[in-house]
């Protein structure tokens, strides 16, 4: 298997050049540059050149793509034209609130996808199984900003549970363990919100796989040798059908970095997701190139990642 | 309050909350258009102060995350420059013209003079002013060597911001220094720790006192970051997290790009401020009504006209403060072309907009009322001159813009003999040619669209065919890209710029302005700007003539770029503040309406 894992790391050098190439030219035939929306006309025209070649943005695009890459081989992926810090450090700080929400909001996509699944596919066509398919239906349909802005309404407001912005409080002093518990109970609802509409499709997959486990060969002689029927569920039938959504859980991975623009931009929670709305209208090159790159690094990752774990709950499934 | 960029691009909605260089103000009652009179400028609230800690609660609307550079040379996003307005204080207060001080005032650290015979401005410090202490460093006095530090940073060879540019080139020596052929600039003399010496190259005007203007306003703490190479201040955790500042209030804690905690700074020189604390929260445009609806906020910066809707029968415990926003929107002709070899607009008379009658009979034919009434609750409005009413005097009041009349661009069109020749409805040029006017809209707000389709009805019911470039509106990088590079397909286009505090128009309009998007020059024009900053407008009376005669001519005269909308902009104020004069309320009484006097009451 690890001679598979090192192959896959080789192959990916070339699939990142690529991306490479790819993202940086498609990113500088975007109109406009970033000091479109810095215009400021009290700016000669002769400064705004100045600035620009400054930036070298008037070298042929090949010339600054090797720049570009020469820099990123030494860890300097450029600066950020509109936040004027090293990308690297913006997207560090981001990326650290992207993953505790991230983590937040798949451990609540987890604890109701799980049981739902199991329960509805256990007693399918039951009352239960019809409310889990309608609670299914919803939270996949319902637009992520209607749920957040539902929920702020009732949570944040009606019953005054939760704080309804910002990942840490600006007033308890940093460091302090009133401090941390803040920030985690910031998480809560935005991870709340995220983690409901993650939960349709991992459901409703658990479902029809337990109600197809049910009828097999092996569930059948699991229950003809006495073994509990909770056992059979849990044990046997759940490690067969989980694994579907075993072999997705790369990407879950790298969907804890991509964040969510939504949740971000309602719940005012700074993240990868607005960082990287906000890049491309700035049109903030270093950052949306170092971006793209970084989701492309992490999902070619995350593949790979879920291959590895498929074969692990899954003796039968070998990578080669 | 604070320094605003002469100009900025309005762009998408998003970035309009970043960038726009806005200050509002202009007095109600001495305004011509009038359409703002439903809101108050001030407001009082009686009541005695309340004990405990008093926190003011600022929620600061912005989807976005602020970038929080925390230096006047440096920063280049409006949030930043709101936040900074709590701690990092000013040099000069700003009469309701945007002019500095000549005298000292009540909430202004220094003064300005300026000597006609010598060409030289002097600004004077008051003594004892300090700026704020930290675990870091001690408080220290502020001189004029802090303002000089200000402008080496700015006219440094290295700084990569946007400050720099010909205003500072006309003092002495700054060319020099900004090549690193100098070690310090020439022009700045400090005379001794409260006095210094602005020497420039060439007589100078009225700018020389307007903020924004000729002279740099604010001050850089030498003691504190003066041995970080300019590179690296922007990032350094001295600008961006624990900046130090001489203002009412002093940055106690940042979560980074959401908030920021300001405590009161005890030293003030204006004496110790009332309240306790300040803390700015971020919130998103969807938040911002239920936030005040629970009393979250004590005040709102940057309140989103889209949910004026929610809250225009008034809320409860709130006062809803509103004034005449410092932009406007204008429909721009293309009349020539840039070249950027001379760095000099040409204008070309043979070119298809070149009729004025027919750029004065599109004006006609649009319905700027309505729209704003239509799509704006009212909270937009026709404009009625290039200079906004911010400007105070410099606004020729007498001027009545393009009000809604299709009749008259009707005949306007007949005289200069547009006629439908073919019979297909539409007009042809003088000529007899088929004449179809390309129009280039923004895609910057969900009303673009709406707004630009009527805009084409209005144009064809007075016979115009008038279709959208590229058949659609333009994301709005595109849009000034294409508008910017004078691209043929482009006849005409409404853009937006948000005004500084200088009301000299010469960048958007001169014969160099790179910005000046219709291309349009005449002699006359020109002769306005360089009397606008010639030495005789020194005198206020024939400053303002020359500011109302311009505007005359240039709105009706020749009419290459026709304003159509100016906007309200609203700020809410809890009952619990004492008083509070609109943010963006020029020449407010800091006596009165300063943030170390305000009060929290009950």
């Amino acid at each position: 298997m690890w001679k598979t894992v090192v192959r896959r790391l080789i192959i990916m050098i070339p699939q990142i050049i690529l991306l490479s190439m790819l993202v940086f030219t498609v990113a500088h035939f975007m109109p406009g540059d970033p000091f479109t929306g810095i215009i400021d006309p009290n700016v000669d025209a002769a400064r705004l050149e100045e600035l620009r070649r400054a930036a070298g943005y008037y070298d042929p695009l090949h010339v600054q793509y090797f720049r570009w890459v020469g820099n990123a081989l030494q860890g300097d992926f450029g600066r950020s034209f509109a936040q004027k810090v090293p990308v690297t450090t913006l997207i560090g700080a981001r990326a650290m609130n992207s993953i505790r929400l991230g983590i937040v909001s798949t451990v609540f996509t987890y604890a109701i996808a799980l049981p739902f699944g199991m329960l509805s596919g256990r007693y399918n066509n039951s009352w239960f199984d019809r409310f889990v398919m309608i609670y299914n239906y919803v939270s996949y349909a319902i637009p992520t900003f209607v749920l957040a802005l539902l929920f702020i309404y009732i949570f944040g407001y009606q019953l005054q549970w939760f704080p309804t912005r910002g990942s840490a409080s600006p007033v308890i002093p940093k460091g302090t363990a009133p401090y941390y518990w803040d920030m985690f109970y910031r998480l809560l609802l935005p991870g709340f919100t995220a983690g409901i509409l993650g939960t349709a499709t991992t459901t409703q997959t658990l479902r029809n796989e337990v109600i197809d486990a049910k009828t097999q060969d092996y569930v059948r002689t699991a229950r003809s040798k006495g073994v509990p029927e909770n056992v059979i569920y849990n044990k046997h039938i759940f490690r067969n059908a989980f694994l579907p959504i075993a072999s997705s859980i790369g990407f879950i991975f790298s969907g804890l970095l991509n964040g969510s623009v939504f949740i971000e931009r309602i719940f005012a929670f700074n993240g990868m997701g607005d960082l990287f709305i906000t890049s491309i209208t700035s049109r903030d090159y270093s950052v949306v190139i170092t971006l793209v790159l970084f989701y492309g690094v992490i999902s070619i990752i995350g593949s790979l990642v879920s291959d590895i774990v498929l074969s692990l709950v899954d003796p039968r499934i070998r990578i080669e | 309050m604070s320094f605003k960029k002469k100009f900025s691009l309005i762009a998408t909605a998003a970035s309009a909350a970043l960038l726009l260089a806005a200050c509002g103000g202009g007095d109600s009652d001495k305004k011509g258009s009038g359409s703002n009179d439903k809101f108050v400028e001030f407001v009082e609230n009686e009541g005695k102060p309340i004990d405990g800690e008093k926190t003011l609660r600022i929620g600061m609307v912005s989807d976005a995350a602020f970038p929080g550079i925390f230096s006047w040379e440096l920063y280049s996003f409006q949030l930043d420059n709101q936040l900074m307005a709590y701690n990092m204080g000013n040099i000069f207060a700003e009469d309701e013209n945007y002019q500095y001080n000549q005298e000292f005032v009540d909430g202004a650290l220094g003064k300005l003079s300026y000597d006609k015979d010598r060409n030289v401005a002097t600004v004077t410090l008051q003594k004892g002013a300090k700026w704020q202490g930290n675990d870091e460093v001690e408080p220290e006095e502020v001189t004029v060597d802090d303002i000089v530090f200000a402008y080496e940073i700015i006219c440094d060879p290295e700084y990569d911001g946007v400050r720099y540019g010909d205003n500072f080139e006309k003092v002495k020596g700054v060319e020099e220094y900004h090549n690193g052929e100098a070690d310090s600039i020439s022009g700045l003399v400090a005379v001794d720790d409260y006095n210094l010496e602005i020497h420039f190259k060439e007589p100078v005007g009225f700018q020389v006192y307007q903020a924004g203007g000729l002279v740099w306003g604010y001050a850089a703490p030498r003691h504190y970051l003066g041995d970080i190479p300019v590179t690296e201040l922007q990032e350094h955790e001295r600008v961006r997290e624990h900046p130090i500042g001489f203002g009412p209030f002093q940055v106690n804690k940042m979560v980074p790009g959401e908030s920021v905690e300001y405590v009161a700074n005890k030293d003030y020189f204006g004496g110790a401020p009332k309240i306790d604390k300040i803390v700015v929260e971020r919130v998103p445009t969807s938040g911002i009504v239920a936030a005040l609806q629970a009393g979250e906020f004590d005040l709102t910066l940057n309140f989103p006209s889209t949910q004026y809707e929610a809250i225009k029968d008034g809320l409860d415990g709130y006062t809803i403060l509103g004034t005449t926003e410092g932009s406007y929107e204008y429909l721009a002709f293309k009349l020539g072309k840039w070249n950027a070899e001379t760095g000099m607009n040409e204008y070309d008379p043979n070119s298809k907009m070149a009729n004025l009658n027919l750029r004065q009979a599109m004006a006609y034919s649009l319905d700027i009322d309505q729209v704003g009434e239509r799509f704006y609750q009212g909270l937009r409005f026709r404009a009625t001159s290039h200079i906004v009413p911010v400007f105070g005097d410099y606004m020729n009041k007498e001027l009545k813009g393009y009000p809604y009349d299709p009749e008259k661009a009707k005949e306007l069109l007949d005289e200069a003999g547009y006629k439908d020749v073919d019979g297909d409805g539409f007009r042809e040029d003088p000529d007899g040619n088929e004449l179809v006017i390309n129009y280039m809209a923004r895609a910057n707000s969900d009303a673009a669209e709406p707004i630009a389709k009527y805009y084409l009805q209005a144009w064809e019911a007075v016979g115009l065919n008038v279709q959208l470039v590229d058949g659609r509106l333009h994301e709005v990088n595109t849009f000034y890209d294409r508008v910017q590079a004078d691209d043929p397909k482009i006849d005409v286009h409404e853009g937006g710029w948000g005004v500084g505090s200088d009301p000299t128009p010469t960048n958007l309009y001169g014969e160099k302005a790179a910005f000046n998007f219709s291309r349009f020059v005449d002699e006359k024009n020109t002769e306005f700007f360089k009397k606008m900053s010639s030495v005789e407008a020194l005198d206020e009376k024939t400053r303002y003539e020359i500011f109302h005669e311009w505007q005359e001519y240039f709105l009706y005269d020749v009419a290459p770029v026709i304003p159509t909308i100016w906007r309200t902009e609203l700020q809410l104020v809890s009952n619990r503040v004492s008083a509070w004069a609109h943010d963006s309320k020029a020449g407010k009484d800091l006596h009165k309406y300063g943030l170390h006097v305000v009060d929290i009451v009950e």
